[in-house]
């Protein structure tokens, strides 16, 4: 498993996931890639936020600002 | 990293060029005192921190001594690494010029070069290089000058530092900040909206200035209380090392177990004393309303009754009907007309009953007809005026409401009648808190005193105990006075905690106001708000993690230097104290109390964390670095030095370098040779640096260290 995966995993064991968003664990995927693809808006911000900070290719990482730009684009569209 | 070879040239007793080659897993280097060892490991340091001013002190006088006047030479060190599979070379070097009664020497540079996988060779500035072959950061805690050097601990913040360098939380750390840089810039573009809006650009204006006076207030506060902590730990080390001389250890041990366990009584008790709080919250200020409200309610009674009296009165003389109906025996005051109301007056009428008095009222009874004049005059009352000249004596009502209100807050007095006596039972309970507090502050004030009793008994040379004594109690005192500084600095960053958290959801109201816009921003706010704590709790979860595997490692580690030895248990405490976390490291015996080690076991203690440490790095990073330790263990016996060196040898993929005396010794003719339990070391290299024989013991120009390869 990729460190970025590994990363993204720990951050899906924090209790808000079930508590708050009610995220079953089968909703959980299981790699980065497939969490930029959730229709789960906060697995799918976690899962930009790692791609942006520890992908593999360089030229996916994004700075702060440029993070904060993409994913509040992103959540205007999207219901909270 | 592996680090290969180091080349030391012309460096002190190094005349000329001298190569130690090492390889990953275990490498020893032997060396009697004063025979090259430490000015190896100084040669290092040289190559690593650059220092201009150690020049001079670094010329081989050998090497000077057989250069011709006007000649130059080279001193240099370098070292060779293989990382990732490229191979780095760095080389700290300057020119001695050596003139007639002096040496000019050129200032020193630093080359570096690397070799790729293709054997194609580049040079890169020899500092950068450095600085990504072994960073700074590690190489403090990778050479270890002597046995006190391992005592890296007891600054306590550096094994929060090594594990922050060497755990998967450092990993976590980009994470935290990105989730709060997040996190401010959303609630910034709320706040940015908002200001918009004229109606609250004031009062946010208010709240963030209040916000940002309450984080300075907490910034200054933990700065005094940091200052104030490092005191107390200085204390309380000071105070340990003296209970440490002491005879009768095992004693102050039981004692000082007791005044933690009394401490910690005395920390559960929570008086709740905010009588502030009490006064408005819990209405306590309404303690004396009963006199208040018993004096309004006979003064409505008075005004109200006076009211109906003229009412009667003025009836009469406009001689109504209703007016009669008013009247009752001996003049007494009647009730209000609409006391009992129409409905009840209809239902006794049709039943022929006063249902008030529970007597009978047959049609055409007196009592019949007064109720049936009551009826009519109500009925009457209330339709419109037939006439303009009729006059109304009250015309707007204002005492019956008043006579409503005193009724309704009698009604509700009850809700206020326990105020004094749940005042009474706080006071007392308050009280009686207080007195357990002064109880259990003399109970530890009698242990304080028994403590300094046996320490009167102890060991110690007079002299030395006179002093320790007086220092002692000074410090027990000193101690107090900054344990209650502490608790009240933690009270006071609560309190403008509090104040904070209040003016943040004042500004998350105002913010739950705004327009759809600013409703939309606020929700992208709270969420990223969720994110940046998924980040933070994470890397906490993941240092947490990693100082119990850490624990576990150095406890397997630490069996294994002492087997068969009593040793028990390492326990590493993490508190997270006002700005900084630091770290204590304590053994434990059976019973879970701390005991003092002796010098030995404490250096085992000590390796077997560095050596944890160093484990785990390989498990969480992708790069590990070679560890040097000069005399590590002068305190260890035979048995004992093995043990460490055997468990040294058995870490995996871990390159260590030890230099010691140890195993060797001289002949019947004054001459070194190693002995043969050397043989029974198990090591992947060994060397043995020694002075060339025969050499002059008075002229340094003689001396001339040579490397055998054992």
């Amino acid at each position: 498993m990729a460190k970025k995966d590994e990363i993204f995993k720990s951050f899906m064991k924090h209790e808000l996931l079930k508590e708050k968003y009610g995220i079953d664990k089968k909703d959980i995927p299981e790699t980065v890639r497939e969490a930029k693809n959730s229709d789960i808006p906060i697995i799918k911000i976690i899962g930009e936020i790692v791609d942006t900070i520890d992908s593999s290719v360089e030229a996916d990482k994004k700075t702060e600002q440029q993070t904060y730009d993409l994913l509040t684009r992103y959540l205007s569209t999207v219901e909270l | 990293m592996i680090l290969e070879e180091v080349i030391l040239e012309n460096v002190q007793c190094y005349y000329g060029k001298k190569t130690f080659r090492f390889t990953n897993g275990l490498n020893i280097v032997l060396g009697e005192n004063g025979e090259g060892k430490t000015k190896f490991i100084e040669a290092f340091e040289w190559l690593f921190n650059g220092e201009e001013s150690k020049l001079e002190s670094l010329i081989s006088a050998k090497k000077l001594h057989e250069t011709n006047i006007g000649d130059r030479f080279s001193v240099s060190v370098s070292i060779t690494v293989n990382q990732h599979d490229e191979i780095k070379t760095l080389k700290r070097f300057f020119i001695v010029e050596k003139l007639t009664d002096s040496v000019r020497v050129s200032k020193s540079e630093m080359n570096g070069d690397i070799v790729n996988l293709n054997g194609e060779r580049t040079e890169v500035n020899g500092n950068h290089l450095l600085e990504s072959v072994f960073p700074s950061t590690i190489r403090k805690y990778s050479i270890f000058k002597g046995e006190e050097s391992l005592n890296i601990f007891d600054d306590k913040e550096t094994l929060v530092s090594l594990i922050n360098i060497y755990s998967a939380a450092k990993s976590y750390e980009k994470y935290h900040k990105r989730g709060e840089f997040l996190k401010t810039k959303a609630d910034d573009a709320v706040d940015s909206e908002l200001s918009k809006d004229t109606k609250h650009k004031k009062e946010l204006i208010k709240i963030d200035a209040n916000i940002k006076e309450f984080k300075r207030q907490i910034g200054i506060q933990e700065t005094l209380l940091q200052e104030i902590l490092e005191t107390e730990n200085a204390l309380e080390k000071s105070i340990k090392e003296v209970e440490s001389y002491i005879h009768n250890a095992e004693e102050i041990n039981e004692i000082n177990e007791e005044i933690n366990k009394l401490n910690i009584k005395k920390n559960k008790i929570y008086i709740a004393d905010d009588y502030t709080t009490f006064l408005f919250d819990e209405r306590w200020i309404l303690k004396d309303y009963k006199t208040i409200l018993d004096e309004f309610t006979s003064k409505i009674k008075t005004n109200y009754d006076t009211k109906i009296l003229l009412e009667v009165e003025h009836n009469l003389e406009q001689g109504k009907n209703k007016a009669q109906a008013l009247t009752l025996v001996n003049n007494a005051l009647p009730l209000p007309l609409t006391t009992p109301s129409k409905a009840i007056m209809e239902s006794m009428l049709a039943d022929q009953i006063c249902k008030v008095c529970n007597t009978e009222a047959k049609i055409g009874s007196k009592p019949y007809n007064f109720m049936m004049n009551r009826l009519e005059a109500l009925i009457e009352s209330s339709k419109p005026s037939s006439t303009e000249t009729e006059i109304k004596l009250f015309p707007n009502n204002y005492l019956r409401k008043l006579d409503y209100l005193s009724e309704e807050l009698n009604e509700n007095y009850e809700k206020l009648s326990s105020v004094p006596t749940q005042i009474k039972e706080k006071l007392e309970w308050n009280e009686s808190l207080k007195n357990q507090i002064i109880q259990i502050d003399k109970e530890i004030e009698e242990r304080e005193n028994q403590k300094i009793r046996i320490i009167g008994k102890s060991t110690v040379g007079e002299e030395t105990l006179s002093k320790n004594l007086k220092n002692y109690t000074g410090w027990q005192r000193d101690l107090k006075t900054v344990n209650r500084e502490v608790n009240s600095f933690g009270g006071k960053i609560e309190n403008i905690n509090k104040d904070l958290t209040e003016e943040k959801l004042k500004k998350d109201r105002i913010q739950q106001l705004g327009g759809t816009n600013t409703k939309k921003l606020t929700q992208i706010k709270d969420f990223f708000q969720d994110i940046s704590k998924i980040f933070t709790d994470t890397k906490v979860k993941m240092f947490n993690e990693f100082v119990a595997d850490l624990e576990k490692k150095a406890n397997e580690k630490f069996k294994l230097i002492n087997k068969g030895a009593f040793t028990g248990v390492i326990k590493i405490y993490i508190k997270n104290i006002g700005l900084k976390p630091q770290a204590e490291i304590e053994l434990l015996d059976v019973n879970d109390k701390a005991f003092i080690p002796n010098k030995s076991l404490e250096t085992s203690m000590y390796i077997s964390i560095i050596m944890a440490i160093s484990d785990l790095t390989k498990e969480t990073q992708d790069e590990h670095y070679p560890m040097l330790m000069d005399a590590p263990v002068s305190s260890f016996g035979e048995i004992k030095k093995r043990e460490l060196l055997e468990m040294i040898y058995n870490v995996k993929n871990q390159q260590t370098i030890v230099l010691f005396k140890d195993y060797l010794d001289l002949d019947e003719n004054n001459k070194l040779f190693i002995i043969r339990d050397f043989e029974k070391v198990k090591r992947e290299s060994a060397q043995w640096a020694k002075l060339e024989r025969p050499f002059n013991d008075e002229k340094l120009e003689t001396l001339n260290t040579i490397i055998e390869v054992l």
